[in-house]
């Protein structure tokens, strides 16, 4: 832990010959329970998971019984910590029940979902304040585009060119390595106009995640999300399809950088000796999350209408055959089969999908976490 | 008769790949509404206070990879 001087705020070095702590750069001697607490940082008690490695700051008296984001019962007090004070904090304007209320609604209407799912522990309900870097970003950019206007045999590539800028104001990108990208950037968005200046007392009754990820570390994805989003817009004022950009010369500036909490619901729960984690937006209610689904019953309700189908289908297939009324049964028949094949293409990729957004919610994020602290990364 | 089976047998064929197909797309569409919860982002809307502020705009330029128009713009 490093102490700082209050008259000049540098680092204290322990003094032995005067048993005090001494400032190496102004001379001032302190107790070292006398310390006064730096106006940028607060204490807060640290509590450690065993499972999974995840650090909560508490600030005030909490009784503790899991981890919000690996479900265990298995975390701990560690130490009292001088926390990083944020400059900012979105705080909670969805009550808990609320948020439980969202996520009810949610999975009630979820006739793939497990009943033990839908029934789940309200105490499992933990607000957790996100810690976030905001980005205040200057980015210009003079791009080519190409695209295609028309279709069919009128269908003809164009160029186009844009040069465009735009300040982007609060970007947000979490500072934690606990919650992926993909799910904080899921919560957004976060109305700033209800961001206050950072006070304490905000944090009581809710556990506030630390940061850490450095805001040098996050600079580049910054940039590339600045990147995607300019992107994105800039395509936008294109009128063709298919657009996408063959040349662009890129100019910006990180002009600023603030630390902020955000406030966000957490559900933990177990399936299948699985943990997953659904979270609610503390500002807007959107509930994000994959939840995972009943194979048994999605393999039911594939089979059973199947077979039903399936037994109709034949026989009028049959029927339309047997009759010799076609005239191309190979054309119907491939026609048949190329239908058959775009459904079987379809349902891929929207299970894909689910089971992509399922992936993310699975807490899978923290065991990397954990091995890269036990690494001393 | 192996006329008539071998029919069968296409008609059988076909009608599960299509009858299959289709239910496994829907429940598959079901399964995603269902199961898969808040899927947008932030857009530049929601970090941009003005909309992008586009200094210039030219459409139906050259292929800028094409060697030919870039010679013609370098001797210009």
């Amino acid at each position: 832990m490093i102490l700082y001087c209050a008259n000049c705020g540098k680092p204290l070095v322990y003094n032995p010959a005067k048993n005090k702590m001494e400032c190496p750069s102004c001379g001032s001697l302190y107790e070292a329970e006398h310390i006064p607490e730096p106006e940028d940082t607060m204490k807060c008690n640290i509590y450690t998971c065993t499972a999974c490695g995840a650090e909560l700051a508490i600030n005030g008296v909490e009784a503790s019984t899991f981890c919000a984001y690996c479900g265990q019962p298995t975390i701990v007090f560690s130490r009292v910590s001088s926390e990083t004070k944020p400059k900012y904090i979105l705080p909670f304007s969805i009550p808990k029940q609320q948020a439980v209320t969202a996520i009810r609604q949610r999975l009630k209407k979820g006739f793939f979902i497990s009943g033990s799912i839908k029934n789940f522990d309200v105490e499992r309900v933990r607000g957790i304040y996100i810690p976030y870097w905001l980005f205040d970003i200057h980015y210009e950019d003079q791009q080519y585009l190409k695209g295609y206007v028309g279709s069919g045999d009128d269908e003809k590539e164009v160029f186009f060119y844009r040069e465009a800028d735009c300040d982007f104001e609060r970007l947000t990108l979490d500072a934690s390595k606990q919650l992926n990208d993909e799910s904080s950037q899921r919560l957004e968005p976060y109305h700033m106009q209800a961001l206050q200046t950072f006070d304490i007392s905000y944090l009581s009754g809710f556990y506030a995640d630390r940061y850490d990820v450095s805001v040098e570390q996050l600079e580049p994805l910054a940039i590339e999300r600045a990147k995607d989003l300019f992107n994105t817009a800039v395509r936008g004022t294109v009128k063709a399809h298919d657009v996408i950009t063959v040349q662009s010369s890129p100019r910006y500036q990180i002009r600023n950088a603030e630390y902020a909490l955000f406030p966000a619901w957490f559900l933990t729960f177990r399936y299948q000796q699985k943990p997953y984690t659904i979270l609610v937006n503390g500002q807007t209610g959107k509930v994000i999350g994959g939840v995972p689904y009943s194979k048994g019953k999605v393999i039911a309700s594939i089979v059973i209408p199947g077979l039903i189908l399936s037994f109709f289908a034949v026989l009028i297939l049959f029927g339309i055959y047997i009759s010799d009324t076609l005239d191309s049964p190979a054309k119907f028949s491939f026609s048949l089969f190329f239908l058959s094949a775009v459904f079987f293409g379809v349902g891929l990729v929207k299970f894909h999908k689910v089971k992509k957004s399922i992936e993310l919610t699975e807490s899978q994020t923290t065991d990397a976490y954990v091995k890269e602290r036990q690494e001393g990364v | 008769m192996a006329y008539t089976i071998f029919i069968f047998f296409i008609a059988f064929i076909l009608g599960n790949l299509f009858c299959f197909g289709l239910t496994f797309m829907i429940v598959s569409m079901l399964v995603k509404r269902s199961n898969d919860h808040g899927n947008s982002k932030g857009t530049f809307a929601d970090f941009n206070r003005q909309p992008l502020h586009v200094t210039q705009k030219r459409d139906d330029v050259a292929d800028p990879n094409d060697l030919a128009y870039i010679a013609s713009l370098n001797k210009k």
